[in-house]
Protein backbone atom coordinates (compact mmCIF):
# COMPACT_ATOMS: atom_id res chain seq x y z
CA UNK A 1 0.00 0.00 0.00
CA UNK A 2 1.57 3.23 -1.10
CA UNK A 3 0.35 6.60 0.17
CA UNK A 4 2.02 9.68 -1.25
CA UNK A 5 1.19 13.34 -1.07
CA UNK A 6 -2.03 12.61 0.79
CA UNK A 7 -3.49 13.75 4.09
CA UNK A 8 -6.21 12.49 6.40
CA UNK A 9 -5.86 8.88 5.30
CA UNK A 10 -6.81 6.00 7.59
CA UNK A 11 -5.93 2.36 7.03
CA UNK A 12 -7.70 -0.01 9.38
CA UNK A 13 -8.37 -3.72 9.70
CA UNK A 14 -6.53 -4.67 6.53
CA UNK A 15 -4.45 -7.82 6.07
CA UNK A 16 -1.29 -7.81 3.99
CA UNK A 17 0.49 -11.07 3.33
CA UNK A 18 3.57 -11.92 1.28
CA UNK A 19 4.45 -8.40 0.23
CA UNK A 20 7.75 -6.80 -0.59
CA UNK A 21 6.91 -4.07 1.91
CA UNK A 22 3.79 -3.27 3.89
CA UNK A 23 2.19 0.16 4.25
CA UNK A 24 4.33 3.05 3.05
CA UNK A 25 3.37 6.72 3.45
CA UNK A 26 5.81 9.34 2.22
CA UNK A 27 6.34 12.38 0.00
CA UNK A 28 4.51 15.02 1.98
CA UNK A 29 1.73 13.18 3.73
CA UNK A 30 0.02 14.29 6.89
CA UNK A 31 -2.43 12.90 9.43
CA UNK A 32 -2.12 9.32 8.28
CA UNK A 33 -3.37 6.66 10.70
CA UNK A 34 -2.54 2.99 10.38
CA UNK A 35 -4.48 1.03 12.96
CA UNK A 36 -5.38 -2.60 13.66
CA UNK A 37 -3.86 -4.07 10.53
CA UNK A 38 -2.06 -7.37 10.12
CA UNK A 39 1.12 -7.54 8.07
CA UNK A 40 2.82 -10.87 7.61
CA UNK A 41 5.71 -11.99 5.46
CA UNK A 42 6.84 -8.60 4.28
CA UNK A 43 9.84 -10.31 2.87
CA UNK A 44 12.06 -7.45 1.75
CA UNK A 45 11.12 -4.15 3.24
CA UNK A 46 9.66 -2.41 6.26
CA UNK A 47 6.21 -3.29 7.55
CA UNK A 48 4.95 0.26 8.19
CA UNK A 49 6.97 3.19 6.91
CA UNK A 50 6.25 6.91 7.47
CA UNK A 51 8.51 9.57 6.04
CA UNK A 52 8.28 13.16 4.87
CA UNK A 53 5.13 14.17 6.66
CA UNK A 54 4.13 17.75 7.27
CA UNK A 55 3.33 16.99 10.88
CA UNK A 56 1.91 13.83 12.36
CA UNK A 57 1.02 10.17 11.98
CA UNK A 58 -0.43 7.46 14.18
CA UNK A 59 0.47 3.76 14.18
CA UNK A 60 -1.39 1.71 16.72
CA UNK A 61 -2.70 -1.77 17.33
CA UNK A 62 -1.05 -3.44 14.36
CA UNK A 63 0.37 -6.96 14.27
CA UNK A 64 3.52 -7.45 12.22
CA UNK A 65 5.16 -10.83 11.77
CA UNK A 66 8.15 -11.91 9.70
CA UNK A 67 9.27 -8.57 8.35
CA UNK A 68 12.31 -7.97 6.19
CA UNK A 69 13.98 -11.29 6.77
CA UNK A 70 14.89 -12.14 3.21
CA UNK A 71 17.65 -9.59 2.89
CA UNK A 72 20.96 -9.52 4.69
CA UNK A 73 21.38 -5.84 3.99
CA UNK A 74 22.60 -4.04 7.11
CA UNK A 75 21.24 -0.77 5.79
CA UNK A 76 20.73 1.79 8.56
CA UNK A 77 17.11 2.30 7.63
CA UNK A 78 15.65 -1.03 6.65
CA UNK A 79 14.21 -3.45 7.15
CA UNK A 80 12.29 -2.59 10.29
CA UNK A 81 8.92 -3.52 11.65
CA UNK A 82 7.93 0.13 11.92
CA UNK A 83 10.02 3.04 10.71
CA UNK A 84 9.06 6.68 11.18
CA UNK A 85 10.90 9.80 10.18
CA UNK A 86 8.28 12.48 10.67
CA UNK A 87 7.87 15.43 13.04
CA UNK A 88 5.25 13.95 15.36
CA UNK A 89 4.36 10.28 15.75
CA UNK A 90 2.35 8.10 18.08
CA UNK A 91 3.30 4.42 18.00
CA UNK A 92 1.38 2.34 20.50
CA UNK A 93 0.17 -1.19 21.19
CA UNK A 94 1.73 -2.82 18.19
CA UNK A 95 2.88 -6.43 18.25
CA UNK A 96 6.00 -7.01 16.20
CA UNK A 97 7.96 -10.23 15.83
CA UNK A 98 10.56 -11.84 13.57
CA UNK A 99 12.18 -8.73 12.13
CA UNK A 100 15.34 -8.45 10.07
CA UNK A 101 16.49 -5.35 11.87
CA UNK A 102 14.82 -2.93 14.28
CA UNK A 103 11.40 -3.63 15.68
CA UNK A 104 10.58 0.09 15.76
CA UNK A 105 12.86 2.82 14.51
CA UNK A 106 12.22 6.47 15.25
CA UNK A 107 14.51 8.37 13.00
CA UNK A 108 15.45 11.90 13.95
CA UNK A 109 17.11 13.86 11.26
CA UNK A 110 19.58 16.42 12.42
CA UNK A 111 19.19 20.01 11.34
CA UNK A 112 16.09 22.10 11.07
CA UNK A 113 13.55 19.53 9.97
CA UNK A 114 12.70 18.40 13.49
CA UNK A 115 11.76 14.96 12.25
CA UNK A 116 11.31 12.41 14.95
CA UNK A 117 11.74 14.90 17.72
CA UNK A 118 8.28 14.57 19.14
CA UNK A 119 7.35 10.94 19.29
CA UNK A 120 5.43 8.78 21.72
CA UNK A 121 6.23 5.09 21.68
CA UNK A 122 4.29 3.08 24.22
CA UNK A 123 3.10 -0.43 25.03
CA UNK A 124 4.49 -2.16 22.01
CA UNK A 125 5.42 -5.82 22.12
CA UNK A 126 8.61 -6.50 20.17
CA UNK A 127 10.10 -9.97 19.87
CA UNK A 128 12.86 -11.59 17.84
CA UNK A 129 14.33 -8.61 16.12
CA UNK A 130 17.80 -8.03 14.64
CA UNK A 131 17.64 -11.33 12.79
CA UNK A 132 19.67 -10.10 9.83
CA UNK A 133 21.65 -7.14 11.12
CA UNK A 134 24.17 -6.38 13.81
CA UNK A 135 23.45 -2.75 14.66
CA UNK A 136 20.06 -1.74 15.97
CA UNK A 137 17.51 -2.70 18.56
CA UNK A 138 13.97 -3.60 19.46
CA UNK A 139 13.07 0.08 19.75
CA UNK A 140 15.75 2.13 18.12
CA UNK A 141 16.23 5.87 18.03
CA UNK A 142 18.65 7.53 15.72
CA UNK A 143 19.63 11.16 16.51
CA UNK A 144 18.56 13.53 19.27
CA UNK A 145 15.00 14.32 20.27
CA UNK A 146 13.53 17.17 22.20
CA UNK A 147 10.45 15.26 23.26
CA UNK A 148 10.64 11.51 22.79
CA UNK A 149 8.79 9.21 25.13
CA UNK A 150 9.35 5.47 25.09
CA UNK A 151 7.39 3.12 27.28
CA UNK A 152 7.85 -0.38 26.05
CA UNK A 153 7.01 -3.96 26.66
CA UNK A 154 10.09 -5.50 25.16
CA UNK A 155 11.27 -9.06 24.91
CA UNK A 156 14.87 -8.87 23.71
CA UNK A 157 14.99 -12.39 22.39
CA UNK A 158 16.48 -11.21 19.15
CA UNK A 159 19.70 -10.02 20.70
CA UNK B 1 25.68 -15.42 -15.96
CA UNK B 2 22.24 -14.86 -17.40
CA UNK B 3 20.67 -11.58 -18.27
CA UNK B 4 22.68 -8.51 -17.43
CA UNK B 5 19.87 -6.06 -16.90
CA UNK B 6 18.76 -7.15 -13.47
CA UNK B 7 18.21 -4.60 -10.76
CA UNK B 8 20.36 -3.90 -7.78
CA UNK B 9 18.46 -2.63 -4.82
CA UNK B 10 19.90 -1.31 -1.61
CA UNK B 11 17.04 -2.31 0.66
CA UNK B 12 16.45 1.35 1.48
CA UNK B 13 13.13 2.84 0.46
CA UNK B 14 12.64 4.65 -1.86
CA UNK B 15 14.48 1.90 -3.64
CA UNK B 16 17.88 2.69 -5.04
CA UNK B 17 18.82 0.58 -7.97
CA UNK B 18 21.43 0.26 -10.64
CA UNK B 19 21.50 -1.75 -13.84
CA UNK B 20 24.36 -4.12 -14.48
CA UNK B 21 26.32 -2.71 -17.39
CA UNK B 22 28.67 -5.65 -17.96
CA UNK B 23 29.33 -9.14 -16.68
CA UNK B 24 32.00 -11.78 -17.10
CA UNK B 25 30.93 -15.36 -16.59
CA UNK B 26 34.45 -16.74 -16.25
CA UNK B 27 35.49 -14.35 -13.51
CA UNK B 28 31.95 -13.90 -12.14
CA UNK B 29 32.61 -10.18 -12.10
CA UNK B 30 29.78 -7.74 -12.66
CA UNK B 31 29.93 -4.02 -13.30
CA UNK B 32 27.32 -1.48 -12.34
CA UNK B 33 27.05 2.19 -11.46
CA UNK B 34 27.22 3.24 -7.82
CA UNK B 35 23.93 2.86 -5.99
CA UNK B 36 22.65 6.12 -4.57
CA UNK B 37 22.28 6.44 -0.80
CA UNK B 38 24.15 3.24 -0.13
CA UNK B 39 27.25 3.96 1.94
CA UNK B 40 30.41 1.96 1.40
CA UNK B 41 30.30 -1.34 3.21
CA UNK B 42 26.55 -1.68 3.14
CA UNK B 43 24.85 -4.53 1.41
CA UNK B 44 22.75 -5.19 -1.62
CA UNK B 45 21.07 -8.06 -3.27
CA UNK B 46 20.36 -9.16 -6.78
CA UNK B 47 16.95 -9.82 -8.24
CA UNK B 48 15.67 -11.43 -11.36
CA UNK B 49 18.79 -13.24 -12.44
CA UNK B 50 17.96 -16.61 -13.93
CA UNK B 51 21.46 -17.95 -13.34
CA UNK B 52 21.11 -17.37 -9.61
CA UNK B 53 18.06 -19.58 -9.23
CA UNK B 54 19.30 -22.43 -7.06
CA UNK B 55 16.54 -23.19 -4.60
CA UNK B 56 12.90 -24.17 -4.64
CA UNK B 57 10.44 -21.30 -5.15
CA UNK B 58 13.04 -18.93 -6.55
CA UNK B 59 12.06 -17.43 -9.85
CA UNK B 60 12.90 -14.78 -12.42
CA UNK B 61 10.95 -13.01 -15.14
CA UNK B 62 12.97 -12.31 -18.25
CA UNK B 63 12.32 -11.65 -21.89
CA UNK B 64 13.07 -13.93 -24.80
CA UNK B 65 12.48 -12.59 -28.27
CA UNK B 66 10.02 -10.06 -26.93
CA UNK B 67 8.06 -12.56 -24.90
CA UNK B 68 8.12 -12.51 -21.11
CA UNK B 69 9.30 -15.78 -19.64
CA UNK B 70 9.00 -16.87 -16.04
CA UNK B 71 11.63 -19.32 -14.83
CA UNK B 72 10.69 -21.09 -11.61
CA UNK B 73 12.44 -23.80 -9.63
CA UNK B 74 9.92 -26.14 -8.11
CA UNK B 75 10.22 -28.45 -5.16
CA UNK B 76 11.91 -31.70 -6.03
CA UNK B 77 9.59 -34.02 -7.89
CA UNK B 78 6.91 -31.42 -8.54
CA UNK B 79 5.70 -30.99 -12.09
CA UNK B 80 4.66 -27.36 -12.70
CA UNK B 81 1.99 -28.49 -15.10
CA UNK B 82 0.14 -30.17 -12.23
CA UNK B 83 -0.85 -26.97 -10.47
CA UNK B 84 -1.59 -23.31 -11.06
CA UNK B 85 1.12 -20.70 -10.80
CA UNK B 86 -0.14 -17.20 -10.04
CA UNK B 87 1.77 -14.06 -10.94
CA UNK B 88 1.33 -10.45 -9.88
CA UNK B 89 0.74 -7.88 -12.59
CA UNK B 90 0.58 -4.78 -10.37
CA UNK B 91 3.33 -3.41 -8.18
CA UNK B 92 1.17 -2.17 -5.32
CA UNK B 93 -2.13 -3.29 -3.87
CA UNK B 94 -3.38 0.26 -3.39
CA UNK B 95 -1.78 3.52 -4.44
CA UNK B 96 -3.20 6.60 -2.77
CA UNK B 97 -1.44 9.51 -4.45
CA UNK B 98 -2.42 13.12 -3.74
CA UNK B 99 -5.83 12.02 -2.51
CA UNK B 100 -6.95 13.15 0.91
CA UNK B 101 -9.73 12.17 3.29
CA UNK B 102 -9.49 8.51 2.33
CA UNK B 103 -10.50 5.55 4.50
CA UNK B 104 -9.20 2.09 3.64
CA UNK B 105 -10.84 -0.54 5.76
CA UNK B 106 -11.06 -4.30 5.89
CA UNK B 107 -9.21 -5.25 2.72
CA UNK B 108 -6.89 -8.20 2.23
CA UNK B 109 -3.80 -8.03 0.04
CA UNK B 110 -1.90 -11.14 -0.88
CA UNK B 111 1.36 -11.33 -2.83
CA UNK B 112 1.42 -7.93 -4.50
CA UNK B 113 4.51 -7.17 -6.51
CA UNK B 114 5.78 -4.60 -4.06
CA UNK B 115 3.74 -2.90 -1.35
CA UNK B 116 0.49 -4.21 0.00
Amino acid sequence: MKITGSSYVTVTDCALDYTSGGIFAYSTCDYVSVCSNTITNSYKDTGIYFETFTTSGIITGNTLTNIGNSTTSPSPLNPCGIYVNIPVSVITENTISEVGRNGIQVQGQSGSTGYGKTSFVSDNNVQNFMRGSADGGGIYGNAAWSDLTVQAILYPEGM
Amino acid sequence: MGRCDCDFESGVFPISESKISASDQSSTNITFAAVADTPAGYGFYIENLTADIDAAHEWACTTDGGAEVVTLQEDTGINPSTHTILGTIRDDGIVCATKSYIAINGLRFNTPGRMG
